[in-house]
């Protein structure tokens, strides 16, 4: 530094980062969501567009969140600095509405005739439910299915998927080879993940529960120990890997990189497939069943947050988005199948062989929705980890688990003496 | 009696200076490996043997950096607010560093020691009420929350103190028997004299800034107002995350950092030395 | 501040504060700027998070319950909170005198009459200088199962783990990686204080016929200690504070096997949105760390020979 320069210099630049650049203008309606991919970005960019034609005098701003979405959406909406409509999955419904951070919406839905809520998928719609009113709408969905890839599966001389817990971990040792020939295993049969929803099908499938009707812990019981145990077993086996165990990122990653033979995942995954691992062969079936059918739904929809400025500005673009234009739209991302029955027929999804097992899983599927917090779900996957990476005891780790997190009969608290009302609906 | 002794000499040189070849190879590969991995394709960087050099060479993943993330964006917070915060602390350090060094006031040795006190206290000790007052005053997710807290630091009152207290008094003295008021004394005469110090701190104060993650973390929730090293932590999270396309952005973050400490080495390291090694 | 016109003092002015008066008003002003962003960022809540312990302060609900001492009582019986501890002390035990050795042997290292030490200086010291978030990402491919550390482990026949993967090696992964880093920044700290070592008192030695093992313990340790206590010091707040790789690698896991203190206080307060919970665990930080630093006092104490 030759010179120092003059303080007034200094000081402007201070002051206008103190003071200036960063105040949103109040009248733009503020959109927020996660990006699934480049195209549903694109689209979603569009869609501004076509509705900013639309409603000349109702600019939008749009202000995607990368990743770590739900994480930076809470912290906004418990400093009330969401913006005007938010992209939420129905999961946290149960949790916000307790929080009282979302505006219900049925005051927009009576004054709207021409927004026909019946077009939705009921289960799809009930899931943004919560305590009798309605707190957002969906836009799509994705089921669990089972992707396979059709090539390894010929080499091991299989047909078909799996249809039952026998042939999937039958199969699974079929397709773990050595494909090299230099002495070591390098295809496996199956990755799983440790995450919560990708073990529920298996405890559903087993009659099993998370939690019971009254929204207290069942994962003590025996069904639930019973299926991961199954899946613990295949691990311990050796005809199973957890994503780590191959150097991928997540299951899905093990499946592109053609480690495993078979994987569970959404809709979503495919585009994931296409673009990351072009050149893997894959298709999709129903998920073996155990003593009966079951799979998970994730629903994606919008919200609106109770404390947002302008929330007749907010339901005009919500019901944009979610309306029957917006479905047609977003259709064409192929992020998920659309919530909307009349756009799944115009579209012909189950013409699609991808799409169609998604939509057939629907019939035994139920809505990956909890109400029970955070730190709750936390521990759950440290035991998951526990027991998929360390091979501890299923039962006792469960044990272990349904103790710490039990205080009276009800969950681990998040405000003392105003016990979290986990009661949440009964499982559907 | 003398030749062994010089033989001897000789090969504990070699010795010692195997070992530092050897640890300079540890403590630099890491990074020439992901400046490798950055100009790779992306697709496999997995496949084994694992190559120092790419067979293929390319710039794409520079290139994606820039169009498929908001790079630039977050680049821009970055150097705005470094900027912004190290002219802060040039002048609000050297001022309070000026009043412990030359002017005597009551508590001031007290005062002196609960500052230094509080560089023993970790952040997460004082990160939540922090939040919680920027929460208050509505100011989550600005450029203020970036800056404002990080405008003074004790660190660098304590760098100018000791500097100033080098300085001959004379300069001074002479200053004020000219007439000068005290604020110009500082002003005119001592800053100027304390190039080398404010260097330093500048330097220092801008590069720990620019690497600053935990409070950008947390007192950020949109993209727009990511800083750097934020930016990118969120982007490792993203499920389509490639590997190549990350090594390339924390090359770029590293860069700016890199190319001061090598330019400026000697003021680098001097700051550090200063700061307190003497006790 | 004022550009006032220049005064002089002397007879004729009005009654002349004492000139002590006018340098303790000129400290005022000089401090102020300062003092009011240290008051409201700093003092303020260091103070304020004493408060906050004592409430029931989720950051979703309008109102805050005073709790007593509830939150620390529930700490007590939080296992996560132990293992916290737990790792945060293997960490400290690990890491600081890890990272104190390494730099020592270092700087002894590069002190000798060697060519090139500003080259071999600037090599360690880079870590140090890099984003924490850069060398995360660089040692997360490096520890990945394919990476960089298998790969060079299986030319020796060894077959590595994912290793932040693994629940029992994932810490020692991260604490590796942070002497890594930190030890160049206590090589320069050690270099300055071996440089201040008066080369008179090394000749005095040599002429009383010492080793050069008995130099190192008689001049060199002695004049060193002031930097020993200046690096351990430092290196024991440092690793207290540990997060970014761990937020940027592990997350806490697997099994919470990286979960530290300061991870356990950051989920508490921004992922479950407790701030009186986690605000107590802050205080029990504070208060460990307080302990920690007094009794290395007594352990090595700073006076100069």
């Amino acid at each position: 530094m030759s010179r120092i320069m003059p303080l007034r210099a200094i000081a402007v630049f201070i002051a206008a980062f103190l003071f200036g650049c960063g105040r949103p203008d109040s009248d733009s309606i503020r959109l927020t969501g996660w990006i699934a991919s480049p195209i549903e970005e694109n689209l979603t960019r569009t869609f501004i567009d076509t509705f900013e034609q639309r409603h000349p005098g109702l600019p939008v701003r749009y202000e995607p969140i990368t990743a770590n979405y739900m994480d930076k959406l809470l912290l906004m909406l418990a400093t009330g600095t969401a913006p005007d409509v938010v992209m939420i999955e129905a999961f946290w419904i149960p949790l916000l509405v307790e929080y009282d951070v979302l505006l219900p919406l049925d005051g927009f839905l009576v004054r709207d005739p021409g927004f026909f809520p019946d077009d939705f998928e009921p289960m799809l719609l009930d899931a943004f439910r919560s305590n009798g009113a309605l707190y957002g709408l969906p836009k799509d969905y994705s089921t669990l299915a089972l992707y396979f890839n059709p090539a390894m599966f010929a080499e091991a001389g299989l047909a078909e998927p799996p249809r039952t817990w026998e042939e999937f971990a039958e199969y699974a040792r079929r397709l773990t080879r050595d494909t090299d020939g230099d002495g070591s295993v390098d295809q496996y049969g199956y990755s799983h993940a440790e995450d919560l929803e990708y073990s529920l099908p298996f405890v559903w499938q087993n009659r099993g529960e998370y939690l019971d009707a009254q929204g207290r812990a069942a994962f003590g019981e025996p069904a639930f120990a019973e299926a991961l145990g199954f899946l613990q077993r295949m691990k311990t086996d050796g005809i199973a890997v957890m994503p780590s165990d191959v150097g991928a990122a997540w299951n899905m990653d093990a499946f592109g990189r053609r480690r495993v033979a078979m994987a569970i995942s959404g809709f979503w995954a495919a585009n994931f497939l296409n673009e990351t691992h072009a050149g893997t062969p894959y298709r999709a079936a129903l998920l073996p069943a155990g003593k009966k059918a079951a799979s998970v739904a994730f629903v994606a929809g919008y919200a609106v947050p109770k404390r947002t400025r302008n929330p007749d500005r907010a339901w005009q673009l919500l019901r944009y988005l979610t309306g029957r234009e917006g479905g047609r739209i977003w259709v064409k991302s192929d992020v998920g199948l659309p919530a909307r029955r009349s756009i799944a027929l115009e579209s012909k999804i189950e013409r699609d062989p991808l799409k169609r097992v998604f939509l057939q899983s629907l019939d035994h599927a139920r809505i990956w929705q909890f109400r029970v917090n955070q730190r709750v779900l936390d521990e759950t996957q440290s035991v998951l980890q526990a027991i998929f990476l360390t091979g501890a005891a299923v039962q006792s780790t469960l044990d272990d688990l349904k103790r710490r997190v039990e205080r009276g009969g009800q969950f681990h608290a998040d405000v003392r003496g105003h016990e979290s009302q986990s009661r949440s609906g009964p499982p559907r | 009696m003398n030749r062994s002794r010089t033989i001897r000499k000789a090969i504990r040189r070699s010795a010692v200076l195997a070992l530092l070849l050897a640890a300079t190879g540890i403590f630099t590969l890491p990074f020439i490996w992901s400046l490798s991995i950055s100009f790779q394709p992306p697709g496999d960087v997995f496949s084994w043997p694992i190559e120092l050099i790419p067979d293929e060479f390319t710039l794409q993943n520079y290139r994606r950096l820039w169009t498929e993330i908001p790079f630039a964006r977050w680049l821009l917070n970055s150097g705005g607010v470094a900027l912004a915060v190290t002219l802060a602390n040039l002048f609000f350090d050297a001022l309070a560093g000026y009043a412990f060094a030359r002017l005597r006031f009551p508590g001031r040795n007290l005062l002196f020691a609960l500052l230094l006190a509080t560089l023993m206290v970790p952040a997460h000790v004082t990160l939540v009420p922090k939040f919680m007052l920027l929460n208050a005053l509505g100011l989550v997710n600005t450029y203020t929350a970036l800056v404002a807290p990080a405008m003074v630091q004790v660190v660098g009152i304590f760098l100018m103190k000791q500097f100033f207290e080098s300085i001959p008094k004379q300069l001074e003295e002479a200053a004020r028997i000219d007439g000068c008021n005290r604020f110009q004394v500082f002003w005119r005469v001592v800053l100027p004299a304390s190039r080398p110090a404010l260097a330093a701190l500048g330097i220092y104060t801008f590069q720990s800034n620019w690497n600053e993650f935990l409070w950008p973390l947390v007192v950020t929730t949109t993209s727009d107002r990511f800083t750097l090293p934020v930016g990118l932590a969120m982007f490792r999270y993203e499920f389509r995350v490639e590997w190549t396309m990350l090594m390339a952005g924390a090359v770029l973050i590293a860069l700016p950092t890199l190319i001061i400490f090598l330019v400026f080495q000697r003021l680098f390291i001097q700051g550090i030395a200063t700061s307190g090694l003497k006790g | 501040m004022s550009e006032a016109m220049s005064r002089k003092a002397g007879p004729g002015r009005p009654a002349d504060m004492p000139e002590r008066h006018r340098e303790a008003w000129a400290a005022f002003f000089f401090l102020s700027p300062g003092l009011v962003v240290l008051s409201l960022f700093v003092f303020g809540p260091l103070v304020f998070i004493f408060v906050v312990a004592f409430f029931d302060w989720n950051l979703f609900r309008p109102e805050q319950h005073f709790l007593g001492v509830a939150n620390f009582v529930e700490l007590a019986g939080d296992e996560l909170f132990f293992t916290a501890l737990r790792n945060t002390t293997v960490y400290v035990l690990g890491v600081v005198p890890a990272q104190t050795l390494l730099a020592l042997l270092l700087a002894l290292a590069v002190n000798q009459n060697i060519p090139a030490r500003g080259f071999f200086r600037a090599a360690f010291y880079i870590p140090a200088i890099t984003s924490s978030v850069v060398t995360s990402i660089i040692f997360l491919w490096i520890y990945s199962k394919p990476g960089l550390l298998n790969y060079v482990l299986s030319r020796f026949g060894i077959v590595g783990p994912d290793w932040i993967g693994s629940p029992k090696y994932a810490l020692g992964a991260i604490m590796a990686l942070n002497v890594w880093s930190t030890s160049g920044y206590f090589m320069v700290a050690f270099l300055a204080g071996l440089q201040g070592i008066p080369a008179s008192l090394y000749e005095a030695a040599r002429i009383d016929g010492a080793s050069p093992w008995a130099r190192f313990r008689h001049v060199t340790v002695p004049g060193l200690k002031p930097t020993l206590f200046f690096v351990v010091i430092l290196g024991i707040i440092g690793s207290f504070q540990v997060f970014d790789q761990i937020y940027m690698m592990s997350a806490g896991g697997p099994v919470n096997a990286t979960t530290t203190l300061s991870y356990f206080i950051y989920n508490s307060a921004f992922r479950y949105f407790r701030f009186g919970y986690a605000a107590a665990a802050a205080v029990v930080l504070f208060a460990v760390i307080l302990l920690v630093t007094r009794m290395q006092r007594k352990i090595v104490r700073p006076e100069a020979p």
